[in-house]
């Protein structure tokens, strides 16, 4: 059965109708427990059934964490005898007295169990903030649950992980934050702008925890991920800093409108452009002489502007066959009508759809993302997730480089998009 | 304390357990579970998913759905995948917020044989057990639901139950298997390199060789049902020649044989596990050993003195007189002793996938030594 439809007669925001689930080998996307690692020194505690823990601990040991997560598991008799609240206080009480030292910073996961249940968290968090002063206990969830009809759970994440961080007197510093990707200068102009003018960009790569509380005194902090905007601009008000959520897009209009934003907000000049744009149409030129008529996909992993990309592609006379989604995002729906009536053939392919299971490409494309790599079976394809830390002109530079190698070098997508969390350590 | 893990990891859940044991039979499996059981099983507890497709589905469930009891949509879905696919069977596996909310699913599997005229059945887990449970509940429910042929073996025939990745993950497990069985016709192994076909001869098997502890219910369903006398072990090393000559025994007397558990307990050889496979291994190796065995359908399959525990602590005191552990790598955050690596699948996942050792192949025993 062929699952892909002409974007023309597509719906927004929801083009294909989704009902049992299939889950592609793919797993680049970082999960609540890569995410959580980001808050240096601290430790996770998961608080769920086997088969959940299952899944979270062994991302924790895969990503050489171990040291850093404490599974408990629920039985029967806990739920049964109502006293899940004494069992969370109890078990994480046991396991943070048998560490060596305690950690500044515990993130606790109860689940949709604990939710379902109507568990006093209020009075287990009090109880453990009572016997461990020192530790700062951070109420996250990992309820799949309440993720379709409310935020999921990686988007709470970001929000409360920050809890720790108290604001300070503000300095120059800027603070990028809510995504998994680095920025670079030569990457992304929101660095290279930033540092040009002697601003500071702070990152979560690499922070020991003093680092991550000097973030109390970042003047602005920006977000480039959606599913972390809820996050940082709860964040940003409880900090009193200022707060963009700027789209990585890659059409020229929408670049130029973010980093003017950007500017405006840091009170700069505004940056040249004209001379930009030239660049990056020498690069457009460039990619086409060199991949010629090779069909592009490209999917929602890769960039979290999929529409967007392909529209600027398209324009510029590529071949992009198809796009991998199972939703279009709303900053892509003014792309979504572009595209709907400039290149009506373009298709929407899912990826969670049953069906999707026995669908596999002829390794012919290149591929714009991992699982338009796995479903599209090709070994040429850009290894990237949630944009990849590019922006703005540089990031489109950034953008077409990347396609060019993916067309002149091969890799085996099965020995590497099923691998988790794209940048961790990984010990596979 | 029950429940906490410090150190170790949990072992593969009983809904995943499930998804393996069915892999391969072209049944349409549906965990009823908003997120998470598929992505942890294909991720970490399956090495067939990438390569070799089956229907093994999420139903994606909603909280609105939950709490208003929206089975129809479940229904629907399910019935809308089956007409396009065409599966052999349905198999429902449930999940912590349907369990909570008492999910009729036997009812839903009648409903789908009336819709759809597949046999449907219901697979009782609830993520709060391990593994071996939850292929033990599977294949029991296969096998209730499956329409038995009457077969006519050419030879002295065997069933061989317990074989998912989980426990033997090597690709060429089930030929190896064959082979050291040779003398006897396999009609089917539950369930690798089986197809559905070939389960249903099953009935006609004069003894059943359960090789993992997730076999033996199902064996047990066989002895009551089918009256077939079942043998315990795995032929690993030396040990597999008490193990044809139990084989032998059951076949003439008609009874059932336990041969594993005839040596003394010592706490000098530890071997952490799976009991029918570490026992296995311990009658080829020592003449004393101890078997720890944190699996749930492993705990009837132990000597007094062994340990049955998942409680780190317990395990970690219980390593302390050992001078020689066969285990899982991940069991060395327990003990400074040296462990002598068998990963498992089912404990620490793809993390050891590449040095995967075949217990089945002699060679591998004289490192254990």
């Amino acid at each position: 059965m062929k699952m892909s439809l002409p974007i023309s007669q597509a719906q927004y925001p929801n083009p294909f109708t989704i009902g049992l689930e299939f889950n592609p080998p793919v797993h680049e996307t970082w999960n609540i427990v890569h995410i959580g690692m980001q808050v240096p020194e601290s430790i996770q505690i998961y608080i769920c059934a086997d088969n959940c823990l299952r899944g979270v601990v062994m991302t924790a040991a895969e990503m050489n964490a171990m040291d850093r997560f404490i599974g408990i598991t629920i039985e029967e008799r806990d739920i049964f005898d109502g006293h899940l609240e004494d069992q969370m206080i109890e078990t994480i009480t046991y396991a943070l007295n048998k560490r060596q030292h305690l950690p500044p910073v515990a993130i606790i996961f109860p689940v949709c169990l604990h939710k379902f249940l109507s568990v006093d968290l209020n009075y287990v968090y009090k109880k453990l903030r009572a016997t461990f002063p020192t530790v700062v206990f951070v109420e996250a969830y990992m309820d799949p649950l309440s993720q379709k009809e409310g935020l999921a759970p990686d988007q709470r994440l970001r929000k409360v992980m920050y809890d720790s961080i108290q604001p300070l007197a503000q300095d120059d510093s800027i603070a990028l934050l809510g995504l998994e990707v680095t920025h670079t200068y030569e990457t992304s102009d929101l660095v290279a702008i930033a540092t040009d003018h002697q601003m500071k960009v702070h990152q979560l790569q690499d922070m020991n925890y003093q680092d991550f509380l000097n973030l109390g005194h970042a003047k602005m902090h920006i977000c480039t991920n959606p599913a972390g905007d809820y996050g940082i601009q709860a964040l940003s008000k409880r900090l009193n800093a200022h707060y963009l959520y700027l789209s990585p897009c890659f059409d020229y209009e929408s670049i130029q409108d973010e980093i003017d934003c950007f500017c405006d907000e840091l009170n700069i000049s505004h940056v040249d452009h004209h001379k930009r744009r030239e660049a990056c149409e020498e690069a457009f030129s460039h990619l086409k002489q060199v991949i010629g008529e090779k069909v592009i996909a490209i999917d929602f992993v890769a960039t979290p502007r999929p529409l967007n990309l392909a529209r600027v592609l398209l324009e510029h006379g590529f071949h992009v066959k198809c796009v991998y989604l199972d939703t279009i995002f709303p900053e892509e729906k003014e792309d979504f009508l572009f595209l709907q009536k400039q290149f009506p053939d373009l298709e929407l392919i899912p990826t969670i759809h049953a069906n999707m299971r026995f669908e596999m490409g002829e390794g012919e494309s290149l591929a714009i993302g991992p699982k338009a790599a796995y479903f599209e079976n090709t070994k040429h394809f850009v290894n990237i997730i949630e944009g990849g830390g590019f922006f703005g002109y540089r990031g489109l530079l950034s953008m077409l480089k990347a396609i060019e190698e993916a067309y002149y070098t091969t890799k085996d997508p099965a020995l590497i998009v099923p691998q988790k969390g794209l940048g961790c350590e990984c010990l596979l | 304390m029950r429940c906490v893990y410090n150190r170790l990891p949990v072992y593969t859940g009983d809904i995943s357990g499930v998804a393996s044991a069915l892999y391969e039979l072209g049944g349409l499996i549906v965990i009823h579970d908003p997120s998470g059981c598929n992505s942890t099983y294909n991720t970490h507890d399956e090495v067939r998913w990438y390569q070799n497709a089956s229907r093994i589905y999420i139903s994606g469930l909603k909280e609105s759905d939950a709490i208003m009891g929206n089975d129809a949509k479940f229904i629907d879905d399910i019935v809308q995948v089956a007409l396009d696919q065409h599966p052999n069977f349905i198999a429902l596996a449930n999940s912590p917020i349907p369990y909570l909310n008492a999910t009729d699913f036997s009812a839903i599997c009648k409903k789908l044989e009336e819709i759809l005229d597949i046999p449907a059945f219901y697979i009782p887990t609830n993520a709060m057990h391990d593994y071996t449970h939850g292929i033990a509940l599977a294949f029991k429910a296969l096998a209730s639901r499956l329409p038995f042929e009457n077969y006519a073996p050419t030879k002295k025939a065997i069933n061989i139950l317990g074989v998912t990745p989980l426990d033997y993950t090597p690709r060429e497990t089930t030929t190896l298997l064959k082979d050291i069985f040779h003398d006897y016709e396999v009609l089917s192994i539950w369930a690798r390199d089986t197809s559905l076909k070939e389960l249903q001869r099953a009935a006609s098997a004069h003894v059943n060789v359960v090789v993992s502890s997730s076999g033996l219910r199902l064996a047990q369903y066989f002895e009551r049902t089918y009256h077939i006398p079942y043998v315990l072990g795995s032929p690993i090393g030396d040990f597999k020649n008490v193990l044809f000559k139990a084989i032998e025994e059951a076949m003439t007397t008609g009874k059932s044989q336990n041969p594993l558990l005839n040596k003394e307990v010592s706490d000098e050889h530890i071997i952490i596990g799976d009991a029918i496979i570490g026992h296995s291994l311990g009658n080829a190796l020592y003449t004393s050993y101890k078997m720890i065995t944190p699996l749930e359908e492993s705990k009837r399959i132990i000597r007094t003195r062994d340990l049955a525990s998942k409680d780190e602590e317990e395990i970690e005191q219980a390593l302390r007189k050992a001078q020689t552990i066969i285990g899982d790598p991940m069991y060395q955050a327990l003990t400074s002793t040296p462990v002598r690596a068998l990963p498992h699948l089912a404990f620490s996942g793809r993390l050891y996938l590449k040095n995967m050792p075949n217990i089945l192949k002699g060679g591998i025993l004289d490192e254990f030594k």
